[in-house]
């Protein structure tokens, strides 16, 4: 493996249909935002200027919904131990996450596939702000995952 | 013209819009704003080489552009058929990610506008532009992912023309 994260990955086995994926929480904060904004090079002011955001007609600076994408990668890739198993992302967002707000990341297996040596599954994945509110909706990842005896040991 | 009809006349057309290298401090950066406490971005003793691009980066990091940021309201002017930068909200995202990248891959985004709609809101209209990201490494034949992008533009009423 060329990857030393992988050395301990979830393989395909391991999981089944209603595994769920373990959970992350974040608050979103408005130096989180201006960090975000600063590491991906994104400087749109209603991400972390108070006055700007209530100009431009929302209540408060609001998180990109991209670093929402980042969130449910990173969840994914600590449940696998794998940098490599996100084969596709699908992000559909419903609410805005503000300034202050808190959310959760969960996610549940729905699918399980094998083609050959192609081992896929596909998950559910939501976010809650601290209202149990729908962040995201209709949002799904596919992951490749490998077979328990190619792990290493 | 209505800037829509303009905007319409570029769809399916392809764009460089971005290029740039992914080095060891951009994915520090980026998994610290993430809040990715993985030490395998931290450890002194791993080679740049060994530390794993998060898989989503390439979509949301901004490579050099000829097109700068903004300096008075931070916003990119990439969408330039419109008359002034509109507030515009995320409406969806789909990452396929075909090839993981890896530290010191030049990665190149090819951008096209797939279709412009406009709708009647409850603060106004809106205006809908899928986009498709391509995304290569090194070489424009390495298509390493692709990233189907929705965004709503929040178009004040009456502000239909340049």
């Amino acid at each position: 493996l060329s990857n030393p994260s992988d050395l301990r990955s979830l393989s395909f086995e391991d999981v089944g249909v209603n595994t769920e994926i373990t959970p992350i929480e974040r608050k979103i904060s408005i130096v989180g935002n201006a960090i975000y904004s600063a590491a991906t090079w994104d400087f749109y002011c209603v991400h972390y200027d108070r006055e700007f955001a209530r100009q431009e007609g929302f209540s408060a600076p609001f998180a990109d919904g991209q670093m929402l994408g980042a969130l449910l990668a990173e969840m994914l890739t600590s449940w696998t131990s794998s940098f490599n198993s996100i084969k596709r992302l699908k992000l559909r967002y419903k609410a805005m996450v503000f300034v202050g707000d808190s959310i959760s990341c969960g996610g549940r297996v729905t699918q399980k596939t094998q083609d050959g040596n192609d081992r896929k599954i596909t998950c559910d994945l939501w976010i809650h702000n601290q209202r149990g509110e729908d962040v995201i909706t209709d949002s799904s990842a596919t992951l490749s995952l490998p077979i328990r005896n190619k792990r290493s040991p | 013209l209505d800037h829509l009809e303009l905007l319409k006349a570029t769809i399916g057309k392809e764009e460089v819009v971005q290029h740039g290298v992914i080095d060891l401090t951009l994915v520090q950066r980026f998994a610290y704003a993430t809040g990715n406490s993985n030490p395998i971005f931290w450890t002194n003793n791993t080679e740049p080489a060994d530390v794993p691009v998060p898989p989503t980066l390439i979509f949301e990091v901004n490579f050099s552009s000829n097109k700068p940021v903004n300096r008075e309201d931070g916003s990119y002017p990439d969408i330039e058929l419109l008359p002034k930068k509109l507030p515009v909200l995320r409406a969806s995202n789909d990452y396929e990610i075909l090839k993981p990248v890896k530290i010191g891959d030049r990665i190149s985004v090819v951008r096209q506008l797939s279709s412009v709609t406009r709708k009647q809101g409850k603060r106004g209209k809106l205006i809908f532009l899928d986009f498709e990201l391509k995304y290569f490494a090194n070489d424009s034949k390495n298509h390493v992912g692709t990233n189907h992008e929705s965004l709503i533009l929040l178009e004040p009423e009456g502000d239909t023309s340049h």
